[in-house]
């Protein structure tokens, strides 16, 4: 390990005091909940299952957008990319190809007897000695490779 | 040495100013003959209050327009009520999403919108309604509202010289899945 990466962990572990993430929802198994990158243009998406066997799932997957300055972009939900319905079991496997080398954010619902909960989605919450950084509602996201 | 660094500022400043000028209608004259104008309005509501002053304590309050026939962005920033006045040429706009402050703190917040517009010609001035976006409780909900009548008489006085009725043409969110 080189001498600049020690500082930068020393650094990272002196300001670092507690963070947690809190998934709302289905829970993504592959891939997994933030930046991921998947090997695959056309990935195995797995969760972990709802308590009722009789459970189905909708997947849906957007694009990531880049947007304002390029200094400093600002990361955006884009356009809808994949939706299936009703999906039994917990792994799908796209039927359509991702472009290589993009980002993309996903999420799950849960579907029974007509009724769906909310898209699932994560908060993320890290504390430093010198301020904070909350995330609300954040979808889970992945990159191609 | 001041003078070619008087001569850099200048020119970085109008560069700076060119990259906004598609979108930003401060004079109507401005208009190309290939364009429309284009108005409607932004509104944000906070805990049930609309918020009108955005700036250097409060932040920018940003809207991304993009084209359905690029993938460029626009940024707009928003100012007292939401008001805008644009000129675009005709085609498909997508209003994708915002970034603000967020209310508490010096957080900021996105979020995704997806509003599609249409300027079916040129030579036109058209109206796009109004997009509420109310945040309550950590979470926000969009809307498009129909002002037409209000905000008609707004433009009016705004640009007297600009006579004759504006077509309607409002924002359509998309479908929730």
């Amino acid at each position: 390990m080189s001498n600049k990466m020690q500082w930068f962990l020393i650094l990272i572990l002196l300001f670092w005091i507690a963070g947690c993430t809190t998934v709302h929802g289905v829970k993504p198994i592959y891939p997994k909940i933030h930046s991921s990158e998947v090997s695959s243009i056309q990935p195995v998406f797995k969760w972990k299952p709802a308590p009722d066997p009789d459970t189905s799932y909708d997947l849906i997957i957007y694009e990531r957008l880049n947007v304002g300055s390029q200094s400093q972009p600002i990361p955006m939900v884009g356009r809808v990319v994949y939706y299936r319905e009703g999906i039994k079991g917990t792994e799908h496997m796209l039927e359509e190809y991702l472009r290589p080398n993009s980002e993309y954010y996903w999420s799950l619902r849960t579907r029974r007897d007509g009724a769906m909960s909310a898209w699932s989605n994560y908060d993320f919450m890290a504390y430093f000695v010198i301020g904070h950084v909350i995330s609300r509602n954040v979808l889970f996201s992945f990159r191609t490779r | 040495m001041i003078k070619y660094s008087s001569v850099l500022v200048l020119t970085m400043f109008i560069i700076s100013c060119a990259s906004f000028s598609p979108i930003n209608l401060s004079d109507p004259k401005s208009v190309l003959p290939n364009e429309a104008i284009v108005f409607g309005r932004v509104e944000v509501v906070e805990g049930g209050k609309a918020i009108t002053t955005w700036g250097i304590w409060s932040g920018l309050f940003q809207i991304f327009i993009q084209a359905d026939n690029t993938s460029r962005t626009i940024d707009y920033a928003l100012s007292g009520d939401g008001t805008f006045y644009w000129h675009l040429m005709p085609g498909s706009y997508t209003i994708i999403g915002f970034d603000g402050p967020s209310g508490m703190g010096s957080g900021r917040r996105s979020g995704r919108i997806f509003a599609h517009f249409t300027i079916p010609r040129e030579n036109l001035t058209v109206y796009i309604g109004t997009l509420t976006i109310n945040f309550m409780r950590g979470v926000y909900s969009k809307q498009i509202k129909d002002d037409y009548d209000l905000a008609l008489e707004s433009f009016k006085i705004k640009f007297p010289g600009i006579k004759g009725e504006a077509d309607k043409s409002l924002m359509q969110l998309e479908k929730p899945l």
